[in-house]
C-alpha cells in the first residue's frame, strides 16, 4: 500500500511536471506583455525579469535575439538593452527558480513586482472560507436526501426528489447564481449584491455575504451527492447479502444501517474527500460573478490582463489540485474498504 | 388392420349407463395432401435499435424531453430566419422594451413596467391647498404626473399613478419643493475676499435687478433654529453674519456688514437705507448705484465652529427682498428665496439667481418630494403617439399623395421660378392656417380627432424656400416610418433594441451548431483513436493512453484560454480548442468496448477466415459497440454548450457571435433594472439542458437496460 501510494504520488507529480512544461511553452508562444508606467517602474520590471532569467540585458544593441523590448540608460549612465531569451533558456531558468527557492516569478499587472506565489497565498484564504460552508451543508443534506429517496424508491417522494435533482444538475451554475442574485439581492434587497469588502463591511454584512455563495455552491453538490447516494444505495439494497440479513431476522432498519449503508458509503466517502480537496480550486464563475477575491477570479483576471507568471502559478495550483484529488480518491478506496486493493496485479 | 372397437361406457349423472362409439369416420387428417414448408415470419424480427426504440418510447419523461428538445431545435433553425426583426443593427430608440404577450394593462407580460419615480407635482396648487386647508389636506390632494412619462404612456392615465406621499430628503431634487438651505462649518479654510472670521456660507448673486440706489430695499432673512429638528444630532447652534458686497469701479471689493455674530433665529429685517452711511463709506469715491456692472451680492456666512470636532449648522428658510416701490417689487420677488430647492437648483436658465457656495458646503435640507409608482407602457412610449413640433412639406407630402389627409396649401406661394436671392428678399413669411383633414384612411399616421387637433403654422426659412411648420400634431410613431402595426416583442428587447426572442434563438442556433460540430469532430477522432488503442493493445495502447492521460490532465480551461490567446476567438478556433481535449472521453469508452469485444468468438472466427484488421474493426467490433458509444457520447453536446457558455460568461470565450454565453454575459449588468433580459435566455438554456439530459438518460436506459435507474 505504501509503495503504491508513493508510486501514485510520484506519477501525479510527473504528470503535473509534463503538463506544466507543456503549458509553459504554450504560454511562451504568447506575445510578451510589456509593462506600463514610469521608466523607473519599467526598469524595476525588466531588472526583475532579468534576474528571473526570462530576459537578456545587454550593454548595447545586439543582433540575433529578435525584437528589442526596451532600452534604457540608468542613473549610473549604464545602457541596458533588453531582449527576450529563447524559450528553452527561460524554461530552465523557471525550473531552477522553482526548485531552488520556490520562486514562481513576479506579477506584471495584478500586484506589480510581487511574487506570484505570494499573490496566490493572499487570494487562497477567501476561496477556502467561501467554500467551506457549502461542503459542510451539502454533505449531510445530499446524503440524507439520497438515502431517503433510495428507501422510498419508486414512490412519490423518490420521484419528486429525483426530478428536482435532475433539474438542478442540468441547470448551469451561472444561471442559478444569476437568478439567486436577481431575486435575493436586487428584487428583495435582503442580501448584498456583491461580496462585502473585508475591511469596511460590518459583521452582519459579512455574514450576509456568505449566503449567495453557500446557496449557489450547495445546490449542485447536494444534487450530486443525492444522486450518487441514491444510485449506490438502491444497488446495495437489491443485493443478495442484504436479503440474507433480512432472512436471518434483522429488522429493516438494522439491515440498512449495519449492512446497506456501510457498503453504499464505500464509493461515496472517497468522492466526498476528493471534493473537499477540490474545494480549494473554488468556483471561477461564482467568484467572478459575485466579486469574491479568490483564486478563481485571480485566474480570470490574470488571463484578461496577461499576467503570465501569476497565471502560470495559478494553473500549476489548479493542475496539482486536480491530480491530487484523483490520487486521493483512488487511495482512500483502499483505506475505507480493505478488500479493494488499488493497483494490484491480476 | 382389424377394426378396433372404440366403445366407451360410462355412468351419467342419473346413474344410467351410456355408451359412446367412436369410429374411424370421426377422424379427419388436418393437412392431408398439403405440402408443408417453412413459412415466412409474420412479425418482423426486431433489431437492437428497434428494441431500444421501443424501450425509449416507454420512458415518458424522456419522450417529453425529446419532444421539447426537438421543438427547441426546430425553433432555433426556423425562427432566426423566419423573423424579419433586425438583430444586427443597433436601434437605441427601441431599447429595453418589456416582454409583451398580452395587451397592455393585463398586469403581467404586457409590455409594461412598474416605475417608481419622482412625480412632477403642481406645487403652486399644493401651496394654495396648504394655505386654505392645511398641510394634511394638501398632502391628500396631491396631483401630478410622472415626470419621466407623459400621461398617455401611463397605463390608466393619471388615475394609474399611486402616490407614495410626501417624503423629505437632503439634497436637491428636480421635482422637489421647499426645504432649507443648510450651511455647515465642517470646512475651516478661509476665504480672502470676505471677513476672515466669516469664511463659510452662501452668497446670492443679485446682479442686474438692483438697478437703482439702495434706499428703497428691504431684506428679510428667516433662519430656523436647528433645535427644531431633532434629527440634527451632530453640531450645535452657531453665530452667523449677513453682509452686502459689490465690486467698485476700480475692481476692489466693497463690503457692508448688516449684522455680525447673530445668534438669534427667526426673521431678521434690514432696510438698506439704514445702512446708508456704511454704504457711502464702503463705496468711497464711487457712486452708490448698484447695477449689474458692479455685481452686488448678499452673503450669509458662518462663524468658526464652536469646537474642533463639532459641525455647526445654519438652516436658512427664506431670504425675501422687498421694495417700497411697486415697480421694483416684482423684480424683488424674482430674486427672493422662498423655495430652497428651487434656489439651490437655480442656474442661468431659470429666473432665480444662483447661489455661490463659499468655501464650504450648502446643501438642501428636508426638501419635499413626491414619489409615485405607475405602470408605464413601454411600447406606447416607443411606438405610440408622439407630438411633433416641426415638419416640412416633404414630411407630409407623401400622406397627401396617398390620399390619407388633405391640407389646404393655398397660402404657400409657388417659389419654383424664383432665384434664391429673390426668395431671400421675401424674407421669413408666416403662412397661417394650414389645416389637415383626415380622409378616413387607417394608415394615416396623424391623429386627427377632437382631442388632438392638428393645425400648423408654416414659416418659410431662409433662401431655400423650404417651409417648415410650427405645428402641433400627434402622430403614431410606428406608422410614420415603415411599420404597419405596432410591433410586439415576446421576450422584449435589449439595450441595443435587439429582439430578444430572435436573439435568443439565434444564440441557441450558434450554441447547437457549436455543440454538434464539436461533437462530430470529437466523436470521430475519439472513435478512431480509441479503436486503434483498443484493437492493437500492447505498446501502442500504453503510449496512446499516456498521451491522453497528459492531455486530459491539462485543465480544459487552460487549453482553451491559451488557444484563444494564440489564435483569436473566432468560431473555428473555439471549436478546435474544444476538440483538443473533448475527444478523450469517447476515446476511452471506445477503447474499453474494443477490449470487451475483440476476443469474442465471432471475431476470432472472422480472423481465421482471413478478415483484415479494417474489416474486423468496422464490420464486427464497432457495430456491436456503437450503441454504448452513442449513448455515452450524446451528452457531450450539452456539456460542450455548457462549457462554451461558461467561458463566454467569464468573457474568456467567444465575443461578437451571439451564443448563449455571450447573450447572458452581455445582459448580466441589467440584472437589476431589466431582469427579463437574463430570465428569458436563462430559461431557454435551462430548458435545453434539462431536455438534453432527459433525452440522454432515456437513450442510455434504452440501449443499456441493465443500467436503468442507477444514475438518475
Amino acid at each position: 500500500m505504501v509503495k503504491y501510494t508513493i508510486q501514485r504520488i510520484l506519477l501525479a507529480i510527473l504528470t503535473a511536471f509534463v503538463i506544466l512544461t507543456l503549458t509553459f511553452f504554450l504560454m511562451k508562444a504568447l506575445p510578451f506583455q510589456k509593462p506600463a508606467g514610469t521608466d523607473a517602474n519599467k526598469y524595476a520590471f525588466y531588472a526583475k525579469q532579468v534576474s528571473l532569467g526570462y530576459v537578456f540585458d545587454f550593454k548595447r544593441a545586439t543582433e540575433g535575439y529578435g525584437e528589442l523590448l526596451w532600452s534604457y540608460t540608468d542613473s549610473a549612465r549604464v545602457s541596458h538593452y533588453f531582449y527576450i531569451r529563447p524559450a528553452i533558456d527561460q524554461y530552465f531558468a523557471w525550473l531552477s527558480g522553482i526548485f531552488t527557492n520556490f520562486n514562481w516569478g513576479t506579477s506584471t499587472y495584478i500586484m506589480p513586482n510581487v511574487d506570484a506565489i505570494y499573490i496566490i497565498g493572499t487570494y487562497l484564504p477567501t476561496t477556502i472560507k467561501v467554500n467551506i460552508w457549502p461542503a459542510l451543508i451539502s454533505v449531510p443534506l445530499g446524503i440524507g436526501l439520497g438515502v431517503w429517496a433510495a428507501l422510498k424508491k419508486n414512490t412519490m417522494t423518490d420521484h419528486i426528489i429525483s426530478t428536482v435533482v435532475m433539474i438542478f444538475i442540468s441547470i448551469p451554475s451561472f444561471i442559478v447564481i444569476t437568478i439567486l442574485v436577481s431575486l435575493l439581492c436586487y428584487k428583495t434587497g435582503w442580501l448584498p449584491t456583491k461580496w462585502p469588502d473585508e475591511t469596511f463591511a460590518t459583521t452582519g454584512e459579512k455574514v450576509a455575504g456568505y449566503v449567495i455563495p453557500t446557496l449557489s455552491l450547495s445546490f449542485g453538490s447536494i444534487c450530486g451527492y443525492c444522486r450518487f447516494t441514491r444510485a449506490e444505495l438502491t444497488e446495495v439494497m437489491s443485493s443478495d447479502f442484504l436479503l440474507l440479513a433480512r432472512t436471518k431476522g434483522l429488522t429493516k432498519s438494522q439491515s440498512i444501517t449495519r449492512h446497506a449503508m456501510k457498503n453504499a458509503m464505500v464509493p461515496i466517502l472517497p468522492s466526498i474527500l476528493a471534493e473537499i480537496i477540490g474545494l480549494l480550486a473554488g468556483s471561477m464563475i461564482l467568484e467572478q460573478l459575485y466579486g469574491i477575491p479568490g483564486i478563481g477570479r485571480l485566474y480570470v483576471t490574470s488571463i484578461n490582463q496577461k499576467d503570465y507568471n501569476v497565471l502560470m502559478a495559478d494553473m500549476a495550483f489548479y493542475t496539482l489540485i486536480g491530480l491530487l484529488s484523483g490520487v486521493f480518491l483512488d487511495l482512500s478506496y483502499g483505506f475505507i474498504d480493505p478488500r479493494i486493493r488499488m493497483g494490484a496485479k491480476k | 388392420m382389424a377394426n378396433i372397437e372404440n366403445k366407451f361406457t360410462y355412468l351419467d349423472s342419473y346413474g344410467e349407463s351410456q355408451t359412446i362409439d367412436i369410429g374411424q369416420d370421426d377422424f379427419a387428417l388436418v393437412q392431408h395432401d398439403k405440402i408443408i414448408t417453412d413459412q415466412a415470419m409474420k412479425s418482423k424480427p426486431t433489431t437492437f435499435f428497434k428494441d431500444a426504440m421501443k424501450r425509449f418510447v416507454k420512458n415518458k419523461s424522456s419522450v417529453v424531453g425529446s419532444i421539447i428538445l426537438g421543438i427547441l431545435v426546430l425553433l432555433a433553425i426556423i425562427l432566426p430566419s423566419a423573423m424579419n426583426t433586425n438583430i444586427t443593427k443597433a436601434s437605441v430608440s427601441e431599447s429595453f422594451l418589456e416582454p409583451k404577450l398580452f395587451s397592455a394593462g393585463t398586469g403581467w407580460w404586457d409590455g409594461c413596467k412598474t416605475v417608481n419615480a419622482a412625480i412632477d407635482v403642481d406645487w403652486a396648487e399644493f401651496d394654495q391647498n396648504v394655505e386654505e386647508h392645511g398641510f394634511e389636506y394638501a398632502e391628500q390632494h396631491l396631483s401630478g404626473l410622472p415626470a419621466e412619462a407623459e400621461e398617455r404612456y401611463v397605463v390608466g392615465g393619471e388615475s394609474g399613478v399611486t402616490y407614495s406621499g410626501i417624503s423629505y430628503a437632503d439634497g436637491t431634487n428636480e421635482y422637489g419643493h421647499g426645504g432649507y438651505i443648510r450651511l455647515n462649518s465642517s470646512n475651516k479654510s478661509a476665504i480672502p475676499e470676505l471677513d476672515t472670521n466669516t469664511n463659510r456660507g452662501v452668497s446670492f448673486d443679485l446682479e442686474s435687478d438692483f438697478t437703482s440706489s439702495t434706499s428703497n430695499y428691504k431684506i428679510t432673512v428667516t433662519t430656523v433654529d436647528i433645535n427644531d429638528f431633532e434629527s440634527f444630532s451632530y453640531g450645535g447652534e452657531c453665530s452667523y453674519n449677513i453682509s452686502f458686497d459689490w465690486t467698485k469701479s476700480d475692481s476692489a471689493k466693497a463690503s457692508v456688514s448688516l449684522g455680525k455674530n447673530i445668534e438669534t433665529y427667526g426673521s431678521l429685517s434690514y432696510t438698506l437705507k439704514d445702512f446708508e452711511s456704511e454704504f457711502r463709506t464702503a463705496a468711497g469715491s464711487d457712486s452708490l448705484s448698484l447695477t449689474s456692472t458692479n455685481l452686488p451680492h448678499l452673503a450669509i456666512t458662518l462663524n468658526n465652529a464652536s469646537s474642533e470636532n463639532e459641525t455647526d449648522n445654519l438652516l436658512i428658510k427664506s431670504i425675501v427682498f422687498s421694495s417700497d416701490n411697486a415697480d421694483e417689487a416684482t423684480l424683488m420677488d424674482a430674486i427672493s428665496m422662498d423655495d430652497a430647492n428651487e434656489t439651490l437648483r437655480a442656474d442661468s436658465t431659470t429666473d432665480k439667481y444662483p447661489l455661490t457656495t463659499l468655501n464650504g458646503s450648502s446643501q438642501g435640507y428636508r426638501i419635499m418630494a413626491v414619489n409615485g409608482s405607475y405602470r408605464l407602457d413601454t411600447y406606447e412610449k416607443c411606438y405610440g403617439t408622439q407630438i411633433y413640433n416641426s415638419l416640412t412639406t416633404v414630411d407630409f407630402q407623401d400622406w397627401i399623395d396617398s390620399g390619407w389627409i388633405s391640407a389646404d396649401m393655398s397660402l404657400i406661394e409657388d417659389l419654383s421660378g424664383l432665384t434664391s436671392d429673390e426668395i431671400t428678399a421675401k424674407g421669413t413669411q408666416f403662412l397661417a392656417g394650414i389645416t389637415f383633414t383626415d380622409l378616413g384612411k387607417t394608415k394615416c399616421p396623424l391623429v386627427l380627432d377632437d382631442d388632438h387637433p392638428a393645425t400648423a403654422t408654416g414659416m418659410r426659412v431662409g433662401s431655400s424656400g423650404v417651409i417648415s411648420f410650427s405645428c402641433y400634431v400627434t402622430m403614431w410613431k410606428y406608422l410614420y416610418p415603415n411599420m404597419n402595426s405596432c410591433p410586439i416583442f415576446l421576450f422584449g428587447t435589449d439595450q441595443l433594441g435587439k429582439d430578444m426572442l430572435k436573439y435568443c434563438f439565434s444564440g441557441l442556433r450558434t450554441s447547437l451548431l457549436l455543440g454538434i460540430i464539436t461533437f462530430a469532430v470529437c466523436f470521430t477522432f475519439g472513435l478512431i483513436w480509441g479503436s486503434i488503442a483498443g484493437y492493437f493493445g500492447g505498446w501502442v495502447d500504453i503510449i496512446m493512453e499516456r498521451f491522453t492521460d497528459i492531455l486530459g490532465g491539462v485543465p480544459w480551461i487552460v487549453v482553451m484560454t491559451i488557444a484563444i490567446a494564440l489564435f483569436g476567438n473566432t468560431f473555428g478556433v473555439f471549436v478546435a480548442a474544444l476538440c483538443l481535449t473533448g475527444w478523450i472521453g469517447t476515446s476511452s469508452t471506445t477503447r474499453t468496448q474494443f477490449y470487451r469485444f475483440k476476443n469474442r468468438e465471432y471475431v476470432l472466427a472472422s480472423r481465421t477466415l482471413g478478415a483484415s484488421d479494417a474489416r474486423l474493426i468496422f464490420r464486427h467490433i464497432l457495430p456491436n459497440a456503437i450503441g454504448t458509444l452513442i449513448t455515452s457520447s450524446v451528452l457531450m453536446i450539452p456539456s460542450i454548450i455548457f462549457s462554451e457558455a461558461t467561458l463566454s460568461y467569464l468573457q474568456l470565450g467567444l465575443t461578437g457571435l451571439d451564443s448563449f454565453g455571450v447573450i447572458l454575459s452581455d445582459n448580466q449588468s441589467y440584472i437589476d433594472s431589466y431582469p427579463f433580459l437574463v430570465y428569458f435566455p436563462s430559461a431557454i438554456m435551462a430548458l435545453l439542458m434539462i431536455c438534453f439530459n432527459l433525452f440522454g438518460n432515456g437513450l442510455r436506459d434504452a440501449f443499456n437496460p441493465s443500467l436503468k435507474g442507477s444514475e438518475n
